[in-house]
């Protein structure tokens, strides 16, 4: 009983078997006239070598009554034989559209193989025809094939034929080969120091220019910016600006020496304008009593004035806009 | 006076700076320094190599302020009495007795031009040293007085054979002392060498308008500028701390390249001086259009009134020139004016 079982068992496996590998050339020939094809086929015939891909793309018109059986198309994953022989060539993708017309169907059919084999010598390797089947709704155990020509080109090697085998090579005056990691671990070490400088360069110029509280015209902006106006507070903040400038330039700095100023500290010159206004100030404030000033008018001006001192310090740009006048 | 006649007066010292930069080439800066010392009333001695035009400068102003002017030579030979009065046998061959260049004007001597004074021999600097100061002289047992004395003497550094260094107390008694630098400017040196106008000195001088200047009114007006021209607290303080820092650098932080600041001064500017230094101040700010004095009215006559008023060490002397303009440079870059 377990016999005749297994002998069912095997007869069922083999008649699925069979029907698997069933024979597309069996079946008779279309008539050419109701088939038009037209394939793409790559440029390259020589130079594939394992791992290429191959790309074809058909373009079948099936003129009615007759119909493509789609099941008859090359299935992902085939792999190509040649007398029951495997190629090395099998298929990646298929991408297949069908446009029906009341007279036609067609379809665009675009197959992506994948080369898998390779040769010490370039030696003919082909995708082999493949047989598409047909049928006729009004006879329909009456199917039809059509051949699909092949596509041969080479195969060729990757290296040399002849190329040395270093296994059949192990001179003793040549050393081993090594991976040399040292050049990679100093590429890393030099980086790192690399990018310790310019963080420290930058850390450097932001504290210089930027934001380090300690600077003169910082103090003086701090120290003043809340004052209220009145002549001793006028003369406060002007005193503290020309020691700022003094101090700035390491000299006394005069109105005719300003060159000097923007010569050490090039943002000076975009307020260079109101430089000019603070050495008329300070002349009409010190050495010309006739002069009447706006204590209110004048110590906002001077606040301002400090403020652009502070940024040109810190080398930045003061918007041209933001540079007023006063008047005395 | 007036401000309106001080303004006339104004307008006229301009005139006159511009008559002189008319025919002395590349020169302003000394000839607003000599009008500045005309009409701060101090006397003026002209320094720099031979040939810049020291003297043809003085004679263009002496052309141009009007009023008595005499002119005598520095020699080696030179006495103090050859300047008052001199001898000689006239055509009745009998000695005869005339006044000398200082007294050959009287009153009226407006201009006495010293040339090459540091070839006269320093009995001749004490006689001048009375005149420059007192503007009195005793001869023939009298008095003369010269109320509108201006002395203009040049002197080369650069020959030291039978010269005579101007001692400290002669030279306190200028007012300034003017470098005459040649102009380096291709275009005025081009014109100093080809333009033939320039090469006959006496020529170019007879250009200049004579007697622009009533020199019987310049001492009433130097008095009214002085008056008139006002100064602040802050201005006197910053004129004290330059005056002290003239004395005593080293304490300003005054620092010079292969010089000991501290071994450097041996006695820094005189009150006389300072004073000088202001009256000409007030001038510069009058010059200016101005009615008080600034820093840079300072700055523009601070060298020339003060640096060959100081006595260095004995060890620097020799580079007196070159020291004094580092020097005074230094005071004003270092003292601060607030």
């Amino acid at each position: 009983m377990r016999k005749i079982h297994l002998l069912f068992c095997l007869l069922i496996f083999s008649s699925v078997t069979l029907f698997a590998y069933e024979d597309p050339r069996k079946f008779p020939d279309i008539d050419p006239k109701y088939i038009e094809i037209d394939i793409l086929d790559p440029n390259q015939k020589v130079g594939y070598t394992v791992g290429d891909y191959i790309v074809r793309e058909i373009n079948l018109t099936v003129k009615k009554p007759f119909k493509l059986i789609e099941e008859s198309l090359p299935i992902v994953g085939y792999e190509k034989r040649y007398r029951g022989q495997l190629l090395g060539i099998s298929l990646k993708e298929i991408d297949v559209s069908k446009e029906s017309r009341d007279e036609f169907s067609s379809y665009l059919i675009k197959l992506k193989y994948q080369i898998f084999t390779n040769n010490v010598v370039a030696k003919p390797a082909s995708i082999t025809a493949d047989y598409y089947r047909f049928i006729n709704p009004n006879e329909p155990k009456k199917i039809q094939k059509f051949r699909v020509p092949e596509f041969t080109f080479a195969i060729s090697p990757i290296a040399i034929f002849g190329d040395v085998k270093i296994e059949n090579d192990m001179s003793p005056y040549r050393g081993p080969f090594f991976l040399d990691k040292i050049q990679g671990e100093n590429k890393i070490k030099y980086s790192l120091v690399a990018l310790l400088l310019i963080s420290l360069i930058f850390v450097y110029i932001y504290g210089r220019y930027t934001w380090l509280p300690t600077r003169t015209f910082s103090m003086i902006y701090r120290k003043f910016k809340k004052q209220k106006p009145s002549a001793a507070n006028t003369k406060k903040i002007i005193t503290a600006l020309h020691a700022g400038f003094d101090n700035l330039i390491d000299q006394s700095l005069f109105e005719d020496n300003i060159p000097l100023l923007i010569k050490k500290n090039n943002s000076f010159k975009h307020i260079e304008k109101e430089l000019h206004t603070f050495f008329k100030i300070s002349r009409a404030l010190f050495f010309q009593k006739h002069i009447k000033l706006d204590q209110d008018e004048l110590n906002k001006w001077l606040i301002n004035f400090a403020l652009h001192c502070r940024m040109c310090e810190r080398r930045l740009i003061v918007n041209p806009k933001e540079i007023k006048g006063i008047s005395f | 006076m007036s401000d309106q006649n001080l303004t006339d007066w104004r307008k006229l010292a301009l005139k006159l700076e511009a008559e002189i930069n008319k025919v002395i080439l590349g020169q302003e800066l000394p000839i607003r320094l000599v009008t500045n010392a005309i009409f701060s009333r101090g006397h003026v001695l002209l320094e720099g190599d031979v040939g810049v035009g020291k003297t043809t400068l003085l004679k263009a102003f002496a052309r141009a302020i009007g009023g008595g002017y005499e002119r005598i030579e520095g020699t080696i030979d030179l006495m103090p009495n050859d300047l008052i009065y001199h001898t000689y046998l006239g055509e009745d061959g009998k000695p005869h007795v005339d006044e000398g260049p200082i007294l050959k004007s009287g009153e009226d001597l407006s201009i006495f031009f010293f040339n090459e004074i540091n070839r006269a021999r320093p009995q001749v600097h004490s006689l001048l040293l009375r005149i420059m100061a007192e503007k009195t002289l005793s001869a023939f047992n009298q008095e003369f007085t010269f109320p509108h004395l201006t002395v203009f003497a040049d002197r080369n550094q650069v020959e030291k054979e039978e010269t005579f260094d101007i001692p400290s107390a002669a030279r306190d008694r200028f007012m300034m002392e003017i470098p005459i630098i040649i102009p380096q400017v291709d275009k005025l040196m081009n014109q100093l060498i080809f333009d033939t106008k320039f090469h006959d000195a006496d020529k170019l001088i007879s250009e200049v308008t004579p007697k622009m200047l009533k020199f019987d009114q310049l001492n009433k007006l130097s008095s009214e500028i002085q008056n008139t021209i006002k100064s602040t607290s802050a201005l006197e303080k910053y004129s004290l701390n330059l005056w002290k820092a003239t004395k005593n650098p080293e304490k300003y932080n005054i620092k010079i390249s292969g010089i000991d600041t501290e071994r450097l001064i041996v006695s820094g500017a005189s009150p006389r001086g300072i004073s000088m230094m202001m009256k000409c101040a007030r001038v510069s700010a009058w010059l200016n259009n101005r009615t008080s004095i600034l820093p840079e009215d300072i700055h523009a006559i601070f060298h020339e009134t003060i640096a060959h008023r100081l006595v260095f060490n004995p060890v620097y002397e020799l580079k007196r020139t070159e020291i004094s303009r580092e020097l005074s440079n230094e005071i004003l870059n270092k003292v601060s004016v607030t």
